[in-house]
Parts: C-alpha cells; structure tokens; sequence
C-alpha cells in the first residue's frame, strides 16, 4: 500500500487500475494501456493507447497525459464521489500516562486560570483527518493543499504535512469503522474548516503582505499623482488672483466665482482620487476558497487526561488527550477560531478557552470581550 | 554685417520685433566690441539673453563683463542664478554670498517689485532645489527598486520665480515680453498618505459540499490516497503553467504571444499596454490572457471594447478560438433591453456605442472584473468622451491593445498611462518638463528613463526582434466584362431589391450572391419568389450555361497546374458551380465546407497535401489548420469586409509560410465587388500589404459603423453607376487618408520606441 507522493505516471497508472485496466510501463516514460470498457466510455479512448508525458511523441495510437493535457484533466471524472472517505485503523506503541501528565502544564498554558487533573483513562476515539484543497484570487492566483487532524473529544486542531508518509507502518484498514451521526460529522467539518481558514491566511501572510505592500505603493502614486494635480490648478488659480492676495484669503464679490471654480475642480479630483483607489483595492482583494477534499477516520486508543479548569469561583470540566500521531499532548483548542495562538485565556461567563489571538480590543485590561459569547450571543439574537 | 554697420540699432530693434533673438544678439556684440565699456549695452545683452531668449552661457559671459566694471549686488544675485542653472552650484554659492555681502553696503540699490531679502531668498531656493535634483539624480541610481516610506511623502511645488528686472536707473527699460522659464522650487507640500489593508474574504462552506463528504461512501485507503496524490499533481501543473494553451482551439501559439502573456500575470499584474506590431497577434494574446483569467476564475466578468468594424471579429474570434460566448452590440437583445444587456457577464461593445449618451450611465454603474480596449489609440486625447469612460469605468484589470501607441505627439502616450497606472509618469506638466525634448513633443528626453517606466506597463513585440520574416503577396485583379445576360441579370437584381421593401440583412446577402454568382442566387430569389414577381429573373438565370468568372477561373488553373490552389467562395451554389465546372474540365479537386464533419475535414486537407491539386473551400476552409504547403489563392468571390478577405489570405500567408503567396481576385465590372476591390486594390494597396495591417487601417477610419454596412449605405443611397463610383472612390479616399494617417503614425513609433520592449 503506497502512501508516499507518486510521479504522474504512476498516480496515472494507479487510477486506470483502479478502474479495470491493465497498465504496464514501457520506456523511460510510456505507459501501455488497456482499457476497461468502463473507461473506454468514460475517457472515449480506444481500449489500448500508449500513454506518452513528453509533447510531441503522440502516434497513431499515443496519446499525450501530462500535466496539461485533456487526459490527464479527465481523469477528475472517474472519481465522482469515490476516495472521499476512508476509514484506518493506527496501531502505536503503548506509552505512559503518568509521564505524559508531568507535561500537562506546558501543554496548557492558561493566562488567567488553573487546571486540575482528575482521572486518566484509555479510550478510544476516531481522529479526523480533512484534507482542504484552497484557492486564493487576487490580482495572483495562488493554490495550496494540506491536511488538518480533528479531535473529537475537545475539537483541538493540527496542521498536518505529509502526514500520511509517517503512518505506512502503523496504519491498517479499519475492521469495524465506529460510527458517527451527521450532526457530528457536519461538526468537525465545520471546525475544521474555521481551523483550515486560519492556516491559510497563515500561509498567505507573505503573499498578502506583498501585495499590501504593492497595493500602498501604487495608492501613494495616484496619491502623488492628484496631489500634484491639485497644485498645479490651485497656483493657476493664484496667478489670476489680484496681487498679493491668496487663493485661500477671504473672497471678495470679484473673485468669489474662481473660488467657487477651484474648490470644484478640487473635489472633483478628490472623488476621481478615490475611484482610483477603490478600484485598487477592488484589484487586490484577496478571495479564498477552501474546500475538504477528502476524511479519514483514524481509530485509535489513547489516554485521556480529564481536567476541570478553574476560574475564580466557576470551573468546567474538559479533556485533553495524548496524540500519537503527534506524539504528545493534542494542544488546547481555541473555542473562537480554532486554530490557536499563544496562550489561553478563560472567558468569565462560559469559562470558554479562548486563544489570545482572539481575545477582544481591551485584553490590556483584566476585562475582556469573548468571541465565542459574542458570537453565541449574536446567534441567538438571529433566532 | 554692412546694414548692421550702417544703422545697427534700427537693425536689432527691427530683429526684437521679428523675434531673431540669435541676430540680435550679434548686433549688440558688434556695438559692445565698438564701446567695450558701455553699461547700458552689456545690460541690453544681458536681458536679451536672459528674458528674451534663454541663453545663460551667454548671460554668463556679459555679466563677468559688467561685474568686472561695476560692482552691483544685483549683478551677483543675477550671476549666481545663472551658475546654478548651469549646475555650477560652488560658484553659485559663492556669487551668492558676495551679493549678499555686497547688498548690506548698498542698501540704495533696490529694485521695484521684490525686496532684497525676497530676492537674496530666491536665488537661495533656486541653487537649493538644483542642489535637491542632483542629490535626488544620485540616489535614484543608488536605489533604484527600493520602496519609498509608507505614509507621508514629500512632493516637490512648483512656483514661478521671476529673476530681478535691471538695476534703478537704466534708461533704456527693456520690453521682455517673455518671462523666465519656470523655475522650480524645493519647498515641499507633505502629503498624508492613508495605508490600506487588503481586504480578505474567505468564502463560507457550503452545506451541500460538507453532506457530500459526509454522505460519500468510504472507500480503501488506496483510493483516498490517489485521490489526494492527483489533487496534489493538477496544482503543480497549474503553477506557472498557462492554463490556457491547451483549452483554446485552431490557434497558432508563438513564444512571444506565450511570453507576453505569463509578463502580464505576473509582473503587471492585469494593467498592461500591448503595443506588437501589425500581424504578430494581438488579439491572440488579447485572447489568450481572458481565457487564462476565466480558467483560474480570476475574473467573472468581461467587456471588450473595439471601434465598430471590428466588433463581430472580436465576437467571431473569441468564440470560435477562445470557446467564449460573447454577445455583442449587434445582438438584437441590446436594442431589446439595453440595461439587461449591460448587465451580461461577457460584452463586446463598439466604443462609440458604450460613451453614447444613452449607454454611458448603464455602463459605468457596472464593476468590470476585466476590461480590454482594442485599437486604444482612440484613447490618446484625455479631453475626450472616450478616454473618459474608459477613466471612469470601474474595474481590476485592463489592457489596452493597439499597434501605435504614439500618433501625434508623447502626451498621448501619458494619457495612454495613465488610463493604466495613474501618476506613473506624475502629472502631464512633470511627464513634459521630464521626459519630452523641448519645442518637440515627438521627441523623448531622458530615454532611458522613460523606458524604464515604459517597461513597467508596456510590452511591444516587433518583426525584428522575434526574427519573423515572411514571404511577399503578389496580387492579380481580374476585372471581368459580364455576357449580356449576366449584366441584365444583375442590374435586375439590383433594381428589384430596390423596390421591395426588404430588410437589410437580406438585402445585403441577396446583393452578396448575386456579386458572387447568379446560380448563388437563385436558391434564394426561389424562396422569395411567391408574389414578388422574381419569375422572370429566376428564367434568366436558368438560361445562363457560363458565365465569364467560370473562363477565367479555368485559365488561372491551367497555368502552374502542378502548383496547388485554393479557390474560396462564400456561397455553397457558388461552390457547386465551380466543382461542376471543374469535373467537366478534368480538374480534381476536393471540397472543404462548415457542414462537415472533423473527419471529413481532415481527410479532405490531407487529400489536397497529398494529390489533389485543388480545393474549393467556403470561408471556414482551413481554419486552424497548416496549408503552408499552398500558396495560390483564388478568389472566387469577396467578402465585403476587408478583414474577412485578409483571413482568407492569412490561411495561406503566415508564419511558416516559405513561397512568396499569389492571389487572384475575380470580379464582374460593374458589381459592388468590382468597386470594393477597386478601392482595396488601387487605393491602398491591400493585397500586397503587411500581414495585419489592414486591421489597423479600418482601426484609423473616421466611421464608426461596420464596413460591410458602409458598404450598404453606399448601395442604398445610390440612385445610379455614376453616384455609386462617385460614393466608393470618397470612401477610397477616405482609406487611403486612413493608410497614411497609419503609417505616419507606424513610423513615429518605430522612432520612438525602437526595439525596447520586448519580451
């Protein structure tokens, strides 16, 4: 079972065979092909061809697949709904729960509360993990792929890169696949992707900061540029005025009309300035696109650490669990965006655990704003 | 020299009245070498050289003269601006501070409209704004690419600064009907320059795309990680990879035209000026970069704006090359529903109809996604509605698309830019004091520079610079003397068509076949016939066995028979008329037309490469399609349109083509073809022309309609042969008016530009 990133070729031939067909390498680079009928009528291929990657080298029978040909983009059909979902079994090694507690505190760090651990147990639970394909448009497109790891139990969150490299070993396919009701389900997508929308503007911080940067640099032209403009017909206008007077001077019977005159052709240019400028801004706009391209169910028996968190005279009860793809304790999950920052703070109403990344305008203060209750507010105001 | 000995002061003042600054000039040195100490004469010259006419190399030399016989603060104030403005800033300085030394001793010397202190603080700004621009000079060598300080930015005013009028008490007080040039000063305006952040919209997930991952059965792990592995493998290939080259059909791609495009994405980011040469392409590239925003859903929505005669090329192209419907100002639903209409998401529009009076508010309430101007050098004058709308419109990306930039003058260039990147060459007064030579608005100043900004926006491919080179057209007009009986038939028509009261479209294809041949007409007058009294016209034709196309198109193919040819036709009766004459004459040939299939297609082209030395193709033939290896065409008919004629040639004349390419055009004395060919032909010489360049031609016609419709109006008004010519040889004239305002305008940008900028 090959989970490492494959060449073209390959991932060509893995999908033709998954589909019925027989493939076989020939050369440095061809691919012989015999085709199902199932593909025959879905690609409208003849049932052999030879598959070349190199322009140029298409016969009689070979056909061109490589990256940007209608071969390859076709294949996209064949998968319809399926390699959506799957559902793995991970094997690990057993580790210790007492040693794990010791670390708790570093894994937790709470700005304005406590924690205490009440009980460990071995459970077993089913980690997400989504992959998201996103697309991001400015005046640029740029493209990306990663995964993120869901917990279930307290919906913390992970990036994940090649993540599935490192499980060839430990993973199998999963004997009884535990179920999940809809609602769940709909859940975790839903975390996940307000984790995956964090992750992406992380990744996008350089590319939206270039382009901040062009997007100030060109304002600062058409400001320049107006300016200029506005000089040059206010000292027009000075040179028609009567000697020593200013154009900003109070305005007398003869000369009230070029006042007048002036200040329209100044705010005339003020408002063309800002059409240019909402125009730029309208060109840089960045507009993201983030959709799950696939889950997997990853089964598995962990320890968990059953905490209550402390907050003046409120407590709540919360778990945290130990990760053994990550190896060690899944970090808390910031209730608000779900992709956390720094350390932790507790709201006082709800006790949520908000990231400080999230926390309102006056965190300076001991007072702060929680999202997850403004939000939670909001909605209810909504019903 | 002798009048001047004679009465040199009625000499120089009669050359002060007839401006000859320079002749005057020699006067006054002639009479100072005669009275070497006169004051009032070295004063003279000095306000020529200074007021009158601005020579300070001149000034220069009087003033060492006159300081040397008197000592004057106002001397050395007017000798230290001069220094400066010559870039002698040391001795400005030091002329400066023995003025100011000088001034304190002579309080009594004033002048009449400045005080000393105003004076002294004047020169004092000029020799600090030259001091600014040398240091300014120097860093944008050093830091060239570095980006300014966000926020406040100091822009440098312009004020007028007049030199000091001569010292109290000279007699003769000099009329300088001139002032000083404007001299700028270094006093700084600070602007506030507010900082923006990108907006960032991330758009929400919708409900039925989470219940599909939900609802999918699972499946093996094999396939889920395949699924990944292709997702991961279809980004790679996107990156930096044109989407669209493999998504658009029957086009030649260049390197160049490939090039160009990826410039545009990535370094102008959606605002660029192409500039290529007539023939490279343009609207290929034009058509390749709409295509690669739509394929990676950067834009939504599109409007193409071109002059009229090129609208239902621009739709024609985009469709069948680019697989993007557009629809157009000709379609019925824009006279239907005007502001539904502009609403559409893809629009080719004629300039003149989207700035018309009724059209523009609809227009500039949209927000366009992309916006692409043809032929933009309509847009060279800022005072017009045109480069109006164009300002006004709102949009992301434009490009602006014509094959001479520069008509008249390089304003025209600014106002160009500045529809693009606004305040890239600063205001019209800065881009002329900078970068256009003085008393020549044709000629750049400081070159490098101004392509060096030229570079951030404009891309101009020339023959030269991608090595293109192609054979020559050599074209033969057969003007032919129709049979009785053809002549009768057409001129029938023609009345006919007059008296029925039918609509325009139909009137034109009836005019079109009856030009092409009367069998191609027939069919038609056939379905009209009921009531309409055509019987006797139908009879007519039925008696026609030959007509004089026929003879001479079996002469052009008894000649070079070894030679392939392609003879177009528009009209399939015509098409089956010239194969019937074919077979009868023992020539083989195969057909090539729209209603067949793709394998019909091929099989017919490769029949005509491999033994058969004739095709007989309608307008589609050979559409996208190599037929280098012909390089006869015969025009059996002509489309009324010269860009239509010029596809049917550039089938045959384009790059790859080897062999110099013949073409024979037929026509009956006395149609409408005759006269269209007449003045294509004779007026302007289109055959033999460039490849392309009929296109900017039409582009520089003062009409704003369709020239197949100009045509129409022509027929239609019309009452006899004799207004008919008199109507085509204005509108040949009027062509050629248009090839020459193209050349001259060809020929300036060549001068200016040169080989710049390329890819």
């Amino acid at each position: 079972m090959a989970l490492i990133m494959r060449s073209l070729p390959e991932v060509i031939a893995g999908i033709l065979e998954l589909h019925g067909a027989v493939v076989e390498k020939v050369g440095a680079d061809g691919l012989d092909v015999i085709a199902s009928p199932e593909l025959v009528r879905l690609l409208g291929v003849p049932e052999y061809h030879r598959l070349s990657f190199v322009g140029g080298n298409e016969g009689k029978n070979s056909l061109y697949a490589s990256y940007d040909s209608d071969y390859f983009r076709s294949l996209e059909h064949l998968f319809n709904d399926r390699g959506r979902r799957a559902a793995v079994a991970l094997l690990h090694p057993t580790v210790r729960p007492e040693r794990i507690a010791e670390t708790l505190a570093d894994r937790i760090p709470l700005t304005n509360a406590t924690f205490r651990l009440e009980r460990i147990e071995e459970l077993a639970i089913s980690y997400f993990l989504i992959y998201f394909h996103f697309v991001a448009l400015s005046d640029d497109r740029h493209d990306g792929m990663f995964s993120v790891l869901v917990n279930p139990l307290n919906f913390s969150t992970a990036l994940l890169e090649h993540v599935l490299e490192d499980l060839v070993e430990k993973i199998r396919p999963a004997a009884v696949v535990e179920e999940i009701s809809a609602a769940e389900m709909m859940k975790i997508l839903k975390i996940s992707h307000m984790a995956a929308t964090g992750m992406v503007r992380d990744r996008l911080t350089d590319f939206i900061r270039s382009a901040e940067r062009r997007l100030n640099r060109d304002v600062k032209r058409v400001y320049e540029y107006y300016e200029t403009l506005k000089e040059e017909i206010r000292r027009r206008f000075q040179k028609k005025m009567p000697q020593g007077k200013e154009v900003s001077s109070p305005p007398e019977s003869a000369n009230r009309e070029e006042m007048e005159a002036l200040r329209t052709r100044q705010e005339a240019i003020d408002a063309e300035r800002q059409w240019k400028v909402q125009d730029l801004i309208a060109k840089y706009a960045l507009r993201i696109k983030i959709d799950p391209l696939c889950v997997i169910q990853i089964q598995t028996a962990v320890p968990v650490f059953f905490i209550t968190i402390k907050r003046r005279l409120s407590s709540r009860p919360f778990t945290v669990t130990y990760n053994p793809l990550l190896k060690r304790v899944d970090a808390l999950p910031c209730e608000s965006c779900f992709h956390p920052s720094g350390a932790y703070t507790i709201c006082d109403d709800k006790l949520h655990i908000v990231c400080n990344r999230c926390i309102g305008a006056n965190s300076t203060s001991r007072k702060f704003l929680c999202p997850v209750c403004g939000a939670n507010r909001g909605a209810k105001d909504k019903v | 020299m002798s009048r001047i000995q004679d009465n040199p002061i009625v000499t120089y003042e009669r050359c002060l009245r007839k401006g000859d600054c320079k002749k005057a000039a020699r006067i006054l040195e002639y009479l100072i070498s005669q009275y070497p100490k006169d004051i009032e004469l070295l004063q003279e010259i000095i306000n020529l050289a200074v007021y009158l006419s601005w020579q300070p190399e001149l000034a220069r030399k009087w003033l060492l003269r006159l300081i040397h016989l008197r000592q004057v603060w106002l001397d050395y104030a007017l000798l230290s601006k001069i220094e400066a403005h010559l870039d002698n800033l040391t001795r400005a300085r030091e002329f400066l501070s023995m003025a100011r030394s000088l001034q304190k001793q002579q309080p009594g010397i004033r002048p009449e409209d400045a005080s000393p202190a105003e004076i002294l603080r004047e020169v004092d700004d000029v020799i600090k704004y030259r001091e600014w621009q040398r240091t300014q000079q120097e860093l944008e060598v050093e830091t060239a690419g570095k980006e300014g300080a966000a926020g406040r930015r100091e822009i440098k005013s312009r004020k007028t600064v007049s030199l000091p009028k001569p010292v109290q008490g000279n007699k003769k007080a000099l009329k300088h009907p001139r002032k000083p040039e404007v001299v700028p000063s270094p006093t700084p305006i600070l602007i506030d320059t507010p900082t923006y952040k990108i907006p960032v919209r991330v758009e929400p997930l919708p409900e039925d795309i989470m219940a599909s991952l939900f609802t999918a059965a699972a499946t093996s792990l094999d396939e889920l990680c395949l699924r990944i592995d292709y997702q991961i493998l279809a980004i790679r290939g996107g990156f930096d990879e044109l989407l669209c080259l493999t998504a658009i059909n029957n086009v030649d791609r260049y390197w160049y035209q490939i090039e160009t495009v990826k410039k545009v994405l990535k370094r102008f980011h959606g605002r660029a000026l192409l500039c290529d040469e007539v023939g490279l392409g343009k609207t290929i590239e034009a058509g390749m970069l709409i295509k690669e925003y739509l394929l990676r859903s950067m834009v939504r929505n599109i409007l193409i704006l071109t002059p009229a005669p090129l609208v239902s090329q621009w739709q024609e192209e985009m469709e069948v090359k680019f697989g993007i419907p557009f629809i157009s100002t000709d379609s019925p639903d824009f006279s239907r529903d005007p502001v539904a209409f502009w609403k559409q998401p893809f629009l080719i529009a004629s300039l003149a109809m989207a700035k018309s009076e009724r059209n523009l508010p609809l227009v500039l309430q949209q927000f366009y996604d992309l916006v692409v101007v043809d032929e933009a050098h309509h847009l060279r004058n800022k005072t017009t509605k045109a480069w109006k709308l164009i300002n006004q419109l709102q949009k992301k990306f434009i490009f602006l698309l014509t094959a001479t930039p520069v008509q008249n003058n390089l304003i025209e260039l600014f106002n160009l830019i500045t529809l693009l990147k606004p305040g890239q060459f600063k205001t019209e007064k800065v881009f002329r004091q900078e970068y256009v030579a003085k008393g020549n608005l044709k000629k750049p100043a400081h070159r490098e520079k101004l392509h060096e900004l030229l570079r951030e926006v404009m891309i101009r491919n020339t023959r030269s610079a991608i090595d293109l080179k192609l054979p020559k057209r050599f074209a033969t007009t057969m003007r032919l003397s129709p049979s009785a009986l053809e002549e009768r038939i057409y001129e029938s028509v023609g009345a006919r068509l007059k008296s029925m009261n039918l609509k325009k479209p139909l009137v034109n294809m009836l005019l079109r076949e009856a030009g092409s041949s009367p069998f191609a007409l027939r069919e038609s007058l056939l379905k009209l016939k009921g009531g309409n009294g055509l019987g006797d016209l139908i009879a007519m034709i039925d008696q026609l066995e030959e007509i004089s196309k026929g003879k001479a198109l079996l002469d052009i193919l008894k000649k070079n028979q070894a030679e392939k040819k392609i003879i177009f036709t528009q009209f399939l009766k015509s098409m089956d008329y010239v194969t019937t004459l074919l077979e009868r004459n023992g020539i083989s040939f195969t057909t090539f037309c729209g209603n067949m299939t793709v394998r019909e297609k091929d099989e017919a082209i490769r029949r005509f490469k491999a033994d058969i030395p004739v095709l007989v193709s309608t307008e589609s033939g050979g559409e996208g399609r190599n037929l280098q290896f012909c390089n006869t065409i015969i025009n059996f008919d002509l489309p009324w349109n010269p860009m239509r004629i010029e596809q049917r040639i550039g089938r045959l004349h384009r790059i790859g083509q080897t062999r110099d390419v013949f073409i024979f055009n037929l026509s009956v004395r006395g149609t409408i073809e005759d006269y269209i060919i007449e003045i294509l032909d004779s007026k302007i010489n289109m055959f033999e022309m460039v490849i392309g360049e009929i296109e900017p031609i039409l582009g520089h016609l003062e009409e704003e309609t369709d020239f197949d419709d100009l045509i129409m109006d022509i027929w239609m008004k019309s009452a006899d042969q004799e207004s008919m010519r008199d109507h085509f040889e204005k509108l040949g004239e009027e062509l050629a008016a248009a090839k020459k305002r193209y050349i001259e305008t060809r020929n300036l940008d060549q001068e200016i530009f040169g080989e710049d900028y390329e890819i």
